[in-house]
């Protein structure tokens, strides 16, 4: 018994006098490394499992019924996009007048006051950015008027990034 | 796996046996990642967090995936942005990293953030690989990985969306490759691995972080080698620069796919960086170890917070003069000193930032993660000096008491008191490194519903297929997942975009110059677009995306129109087939299949060698079994 609890004791320690005398020996480590890669295993799919086995993404319904798309009436996208343009002079104005002389930079600020409008839209309606932004674009698309009765402007300024942030 | 077994610290510890089991390990970092990111693993997992750059990175990896999952193409040319860019070359790009496969299989969103989770277990298990190479003991080597993955700056890069610079986690393999490949063969191919991973991930900063430490190292490894520091065992002077230029060869090998078409964008368009970034070593220091407010809740953006009581460990390690720990003090202070950027004229920074490569970074702050990294491995080392010193003293009253040599060699090598001793030291250290661990996990906590609280992406699938639009690139995920792309758009390279482009186009494709000709979409897939082109006269057929040279037609000519990709279509009923394809891709995927086929080679035997050997072992002790029995 003393000399099984010593060679235990040697085996645990890393003692150079441990020696494999019979193949369980030998397996030993090897059994004992398997079982607990197992249970590592089985830990990680624990710990994952909630992404591992994620349902795809939500889709926006499609056309339908009626003048319905993207999940929302005629009325209720003609009614976000006419926030949007209503907005869109003074956004303009303030991407100007922060950055008067370079025109990437003027349109990218005029950008980031959209995604504002867009959030508190999305918020309000309790949709997704997503359809908030398709029916931005389905405005754009369909040449809706804006506040000064033409539509909005379709077009972007290249990128031009700046030397700083 | 044979090849990743790290040789043993030199000093046998009573923990070494319980945390050397891979699954036990596994275990733990599983505990203690789980406990780091509840918010990543538990929050809705379609749901991404508010910061625009997140929103951008989720656009360009659902674009990438969207290339190889349902057209079953290699992402070259991402069509959702700008009017279209180059995608595998774009520096950002992390498309043919071996972690993008998770986005491909469970979805983007989902996908990134097992991405977080398997990066933040293999930082553990490398800087622990890594500790214990340098004889920590296994409890302060597992501190030190807790340590370093869990440490304050890895929620911020969730906060901003930067998953692709969770790859910072693979510097300690990277380092431990390059140690043991000094000797080992294998490990300097293993290096070249990671260093691989590190670039095919968007290693704009931690690709050239990684070099600057290598180099260190390299310094450091052929000093010591020179000096033959390690006596009978010191490597031969050659061999750290063989270990590094291998680990380059390997790594450009793997990486010319991205590389070479790469490096068009970063010689061409390269990013200009015009600001001033200061701090004081002061600041530095509090990052890591003061708990701030953290900036994934309001306050003290740049935290990098890895507790104090690494920093009294660390300290320890420098106060016993402990040797081993002399590397990781050196190395934890000069990153400090270039986190303090251009402090003063002649701060390291400054020189640093003189160099082809380092001049295009921002943030020097950015590199006290690297410091965090050599601060852990340090403190790995005080906590080791911990645990040793009970058995230490054990040994120095046997030395000093027992006078008879026989009888000192016996009292110093009986199983019992080592057991004991090894046993209550394990448990200080173990009771040190808990609070320690636990403190950093705590304080870096990813709380449910702090990050992952902004946008649900939604998917729409448009029956006429792809169309450009205004967009917005602030966020910029909504678009690839609405069957658009935004012409709004950033970059930070310069790359081309057309100012041609309309968001309002009732057709993509159109005849330009023929009222007469029609042009109808076969198919569309970001990389190729078939065409029926009808005309009498010959037409000019505009696509509503930028030009690029990568584009070839199978009928007429390719031309730029103002920057718009156009085709000269001679007359008659064509099906006009358009096809991105890059010559420079091209050849870096030759490269990098020759390469991998030249790992195999190398490699397999290698393995096969190795577990004949494992058999040839069990079949002797069998064989001796049997004649005991005999």
């Amino acid at each position: 018994m003393l000399e099984r609890l010593n060679r235990l004791a040697r085996f645990w320690l890393g003692d150079a006098r441990f020696e494999a005398r019979t193949s369980l020996d030998a397996m030993l480590p090897s059994l004992i490394a398997f079982a607990a890669l197992c249970v590592g295993l089985h830990t990680v799919h624990r710990a994952t499992r909630h992404l591992l086995h994620a349902p795809p993404p939500r889709t926006i319904p499609a056309d339908g019924p009626g003048d319905a798309r993207f999940g929302l009436t005629l009325a209720t996208r003609q009614e976000i996009f006419r926030e949007f343009a209503l907005a869109e002079p003074s956004q303009r104005a303030a991407g100007l007048s922060s950055f008067p002389t370079e025109r990437w930079s003027a349109e990218d600020h005029r950008g980031s006051f959209e995604r504002g409008a867009a959030r508190n839209l999305a918020t309000r309606h309790s949709v997704s950015l997503t359809q908030i932004y398709l029916v931005l674009d389905e405005g754009i698309r369909e040449k809706w008027p804006g506040p000064d009765g033409k539509p909005l402007d379709a077009t972007t300024i290249p990128l031009k990034p700046r030397r700083k942030y | 796996m044979a090849a990743l077994d790290v040789r043993l610290g030199r000093t046998r510890r009573f923990t070494d046996r319980l945390l050397q089991l891979f699954g036990l390990r596994l275990v733990v970092w599983c505990i203690a990642a789980a406990a780091f990111l509840p918010g990543v693993l538990n929050d809705p997992p379609h749901t991404i967090a508010g910061y625009h750059d997140e929103h951008n990175c989720v656009m360009h990896e659902e674009a990438a995936r969207r290339t190889i999952a349902e057209y079953h193409q290699i992402p070259a040319w991402n069509p959702w942005f700008c009017g279209g860019i180059a995608g595998l070359a774009n520096p950002p790009d992390t498309s043919l990293a071996p972690d993008f496969l998770l986005r491909v299989l469970f979805g983007t969103a989902p996908g990134r953030r097992l991405a977080v989770f398997f990066l933040c277990l293999l930082g553990m298990e490398g800087v622990f690989r890594y500790a214990r190479r340098h004889d920590a003991s296994t409890v302060g080597s597992a501190f030190a990985g807790i340590v370093f993955a869990c440490s304050g700056h890895y929620v911020t890069l969730l906060v901003d969306g930067w998953v692709f610079m969770y790859v910072y986690q693979l510097i300690p393999w990277v380092l431990l490759s390059f140690e043991e490949g000094v000797r080992r063969k294998g490990w300097r191919i293993w290096g070249g691995f990671f260093m691989a991973w590190i670039v095919m991930c968007g290693g704009t900063y931690v690709a050239p972080f990684t070099a600057l430490a290598l180099a260190l190292l390299w310094v450091i490894e052929t000093g010591r080698a020179g000096l033959g520091l390690d006596g009978g065992r010191s490597a031969r002077i050659w061999e750290p620069t063989l270990s590094l230029m291998t680990m380059a060869v390997v790594a450009l090998g793997l990486t010319a796919i991205r590389t070479l078409p790469m490096l068009a964008i970063v010689l061409g368009s390269p990013r200009e960086v015009d600001q001033v970034d200061m701090d004081g070593p002061f600041s530095v220091l509090s990052r890591l170890f003061l708990p701030h407010l953290h900036a994934g809740w309001g306050a003290g953006a740049g935290e990098f917070y890895v507790g104090w009581p690494t920093a009294f460990l660390a300290l320890l390690a420098v106060v016993v003069v402990d040797r081993r720990a002399g590397r990781f003090v050196f190395l934890s202070v000069f990153f400090m000193a270039l986190a303090a950027g251009e402090a003063t004229d002649v701060a390291p920074y400054v020189l640093l930032h003189k160099l082809p490569l380092y001049e295009q970074l921002r943030f020097p702050v950015r590199y006290t993660v690297v410091a965090a990294l050599f601060v852990a491995l340090a403190a790995a080392r005080g906590l080791t000096r911990i645990e040793d010193a009970l058995p230490a003293l054990l040994a120095r009253i046997i030395a000093r008491t027992v006078g008879n040599e026989a009888t000192r060699a016996r009292a110093l090598a009986a199983t019992a008191p080592r057991l004991m001793l090894g046993l209550g030291s394990g448990v200080l250290a173990l009771s040190i490194a808990y609070q320690g661990a636990k403190d950093v996990v705590e304080h870096n906590v990813v709380r449910e519903t702090t990050i992952y609280n902004f946008d649900e992406i939604a998917r729409w699938d448009d029956p006429g297929g792809f169309r450009q639009a205004r967009g917005n690139r602030w966020d910029a995920h909504v678009w690839p997942m609405g069957s658009r792309g935004s012409l709004h758009c950033f970059e930070e390279n310069q790359l081309f975009e057309s100012p041609y482009l309309r968001g309002d186009l009732p057709k993509e494709e159109r005849a330009m110059d023929d009222p007469s000709a029609t042009v109808d979409r076969v198919s569309w897939s970001p990389n190729e677009i078939v065409l029926h082109v009808k005309s009498e006269r010959g037409v000019r057929v505009a696509i509503n995306q930028n030009h690029n040279r990568a584009w070839k037609a199978n009928i007429g000519a390719v031309v730029s129109d103002g920057g718009v990709l156009s085709v000269k279509v001679p007359p008659g009923d064509h099906r006009v087939e358009l096809v991105f394809s890059d010559s420079r891709l091209r050849r870096g995927a030759l490269v990098s299949v020759i390469t991998i086929m030249m790992i195999l080679a190398w490699g397999v035997p290698h393995a096969r060698r190795g577990v004949r050997a494992r058999w040839r072992l069990l079949r002797m002790i069998r064989k001796r079994e049997r004649v005991a029995v005999g």
